[in-house]
């Protein structure tokens, strides 16, 4: 089984599984795509002709979507296996310290 | 009279700040008082934060709960407050199958609670399963699907939307405020005067909110409820600021002249002095240009390397002649100790305005508590009094700053002044504040010092003349010394020089009005006194309203000054009473024993709150009743998230 319970080499061209993908850190389902400058929002069910499957097949830290959080080199298999969905990295938007209080 | 509760929950870090400071805003436009306040956890970024928001015609002073509208941007915040909702939910169609299982942020207590309801009411553990239990408790249930509304923005909007978060808190937002009836063009409004000067932001974020009430339009025929009208202060001539406690505290110390506050960072402290960092450098009114004969003043604001040093830099900047503050919480009190003693012994008029929140240690950093009286009362070692104040609400506070630097100068002691995390992080509208009254106090100053100058000279009030260090020569020594300062252990100049220190504290007690230490709210005759400090008040005053309506009479005694601590006034109140009901943020009932150590009157009916979280009207109005009934002796809330 492949990431996020898809049968492994079927993946499909949809924006959550392409590598210029990435997924918001907070809420579910969208995103950005980062394939032009300046990146776009979509959604994860979107597809278009720049699809490029990602690939989580070397140890490495990764941003785990399911868990919201970042997984490290050690653990990122234990989190494949379970079938949850594994990027480079997710996307944060740059007001975010706007959003935030400061906690000390 | 319109009195809503309208709350906002979704991930932190994920647009619900700003979504509720425009909520606030839009209110105010529609003409209302407002009191938002804050949750957010201490992890900083991604669980769970919210924003609930009192909205009144007379005063917000307190939170409260159900609230009437609920607005829930992901599942986690349907999970965590579909118990808090009164008419209204608003949630996001496109969670509707997610399982409280795979909400990793969520914590595994409240999972178990909420799946324990769940169960026992026959659903499924997901956002269906919680709509399906709404739905039996007669809840109006609001599915908005943000994914497409948010799509439909970004082409309206026709820029590459990047900021997701605050459109979609927006969207969420616009639909709840849709279904009171707050216009579309008043939201659109608060949106431009939240985000002022940010064009990129405010331009889809008013799209947002339109599409957001269109579909609320044709969907729900645009308004589920019955429409809250303009309130009382819609178009006054009467400016109205919005603010933090933290803010608030900022423009006390700026009116009150202040000259340097330290500070090292800690929650919920460090946003007042991030404020003054704004006024390093500001231009004088004309008025106070010709005054002063200078254009520009500005406070110096000094972030240091620990909090032993914030407050040791603040007492030499006070030693130079500079009015001087630090701020900080609990965990930054104990560290300066040391420090504090040092102020004592050598009479160094200095501000420590102290933030309290959960505590001991770190404790809860972003979570409400009133646990820190004995800390302000006693810490330090010696026999080392000091001024402790606490203030009830955001308009005490401003004046409470200026008047701690004031009592500072003239008693040139530590002023420790409280104020717990649930005013520090609540927002509320004041009205310009007057400054027609505001006397800057520096009590006694010897302009032409002697050499050698008798700094703590022996007088009748117990307080010496000061002079500045480099107007002559003084000497401070954290050792007791004489009149000149300089180390002296002779047992009878000893007691000479303790009595002097302990007698300008009796000076204080005498000359601090009473309306600065303690107030009697309510009908002073009333069989019933609940008695409380800090943000009780804003919970207290609402519940004797409430339950006056109920045909319980009761009043409410607001003790703002716990050293010197007004005595003889609180004790001929609470004996006058038939039933007195002590009211705290904490889980030893501080107020309460120190009320006992200064008057003897043992407070019999307690009602306690620890949970990290302010006290809510409901749930004081209800241990009030509960206590009526059934005369038990003390009570511990829990309501809210």
């Amino acid at each position: 089984m492949g990431r996020d319970g898809a049968p492994a080499g079927t993946t499909e061209k949809k924006c959550k599984n392409c590598k210029y993908w990435r997924p918001h850190v907070f809420y579910e389902g969208i995103g950005v795509c980062t394939y032009k400058w300046p990146w776009k929002m979509t959604f994860e069910d979107d597809s278009c002709e720049h699809f490029e499957p990602i690939k989580i097949d070397k140890p490495g830290f990764y941003w785990c979507a399911t868990c919201r959080t970042r997984v490290t080199p050690e653990d990122y298999m234990y989190h494949l296996a379970k079938g949850h969905r594994l990027y480079p990295m997710p996307y944060v938007e740059p007001e975010v310290k706007e959003e935030l209080y400061s906690v000390e | 009279m319109v009195d809503l509760v309208f709350e906002i929950g979704g991930p932190q870090g994920g647009g619900i700040e700003s979504a509720g400071q425009i909520a606030l805003r839009a209110f105010m436009l529609k003409g209302y008082r407002v009191y938002g306040t804050r949750e957010y956890h201490s992890n900083i970024m991604g669980k769970h934060s919210y924003f609930n928001i009192r909205v009144r015609e007379d005063r917000a002073l307190a939170p409260n709960l159900p609230a009437d509208i609920v607005v829930a941007l992901d599942a986690e915040s349907v999970f965590t407050h579909y118990n808090d909702v009164g008419e209204f939910l608003v949630y996001d169609t496109g969670v509707l199958s997610k399982d409280i299982d795979s909400i990793q942020s969520m914590s595994k207590y409240l999972k178990a609670r909420v799946k324990e309801e769940l169960d026992a009411n026959g659903v499924p553990h997901t956002v269906e399963g919680v709509i399906k239990l709404l739905e039996k408790r007669g809840k109006r249930l609001v599915g908005v699907p943000l994914r497409s509304l948010l799509k439909t923005t970004a082409e309206k909007a026709g820029v590459s939307l990047v900021s997701i978060s605050r459109a979609i808190n927006t969207i969420g937002l616009a639909v709840g405020m849709s279904l009171i009836g707050v216009e579309v063009e008043k939201l659109q409004k608060a949106i431009e005067l939240f985000f002022a000067g940010k064009q990129k932001v405010i331009k889809p974020n008013v799209i947002a909110a339109q599409v957001a009430y269109d579909y609320a339009k044709q969907n729900f025929g645009g308004i589920h409820r019955e429409v809250i009208p303009d309130g009382p202060h819609i178009n006054t001539d009467k400016p109205r600021l919005v603010v933090s406690g933290n803010d608030v505290v900022a423009m006390g110390k700026i009116a009150g002249g202040l000259r340097v506050q330290t500070y090292y960072p800690i929650t919920p402290a460090a946003d007042e002095s991030l404020y003054l960092e704004k006024f390093e450098d500001f231009p004088l009114t004309p008025e106070a240009a010709e005054k002063l004969g200078l254009e520009r003043g500005g406070i110096v604001v000094v972030q240091t390397e620990d909090e032993i040093s914030a407050l040791n830099m603040a007492i030499g900047a006070s030693l130079a002649g500079a009015r001087s503050a630090t701020s900080t919480s609990g965990p930054g009190l104990s560290l300066m100790a040391e420090a504090l003693g040092y102020a004592g012994i050598i009479e160094a008029p200095v501000v420590i305005t102290l933030y309290m929140r959960g505590g001991p240690s770190t404790g809860m950093p972003t979570r409400n508590s009133q646990s820190d009286l004995f800390a302000a009362l006693f810490q330090g070692h010696g026999d080392l009094p000091r001024i402790v104040i606490a203030s009830g609400d955001h308009e005490e506070a401003f004046y409470d700053a200026i008047k701690a630097l004031n009592w500072a100068e003239k008693y040139q002691t530590p002023v420790i002044h409280l104020l717990e995390k649930a005013i520090a992080n609540a927002m509320k509208d004041i009205f310009n504040p007057d400054l027609s009254n505001v006397v800057i106090d520096r009590g006694k100053i010897e302009k032409n010092p002697p050499k050698p100058f008798p700094r703590f000279k022996y007088t009748e009030d117990g307080i010496s003349p000061r002079a500045f260090l480099g107007d002559t020569v003084v000497w401070y020594t954290s050792n007791e010394h004489d009149q000149f300062g300089r180390r002296n252990e002779d047992p009878v100049e000893r007691i000479k020089m303790q009595d002097k220190r302990l007698k300008k504290f009796e000076t204080a007690a005498k000359e601090i009005p009473l309306e600065d230490k303690v107030t009697l709210y309510g009908d002073p005759d009333a069989k019933i006194t609940i008695v409380g400090w800090g943000a009780v008040k804003g919970a207290a005053l609402d519940a004797i309203d409430k339950l006056k309506e109920e045909g319980i009479n009761a009043n409410y005694l607001h003790i703002r000054m716990f050293m010197p601590f007004p005595s003889d006034y609180v004790k001929s109140v609470l004996e006058k009473a038939e039933t007195v009901i002590g009211v705290e943020g904490n889980a030893l009932a501080q107020a309460a024993q120190v009320i006992r150590m200064f008057t003897g009157f043992d407070i019999p009916h307690l009602v306690v709150k620890y949970t990290g979280r302010p006290i809510f009207v409901a749930e004081l109005v209800e241990s009030v009743k509960h206590i009526l009934r059934t005369g038990d002796k003390k009570v511990v809330l829990s309501l809210g998230q």
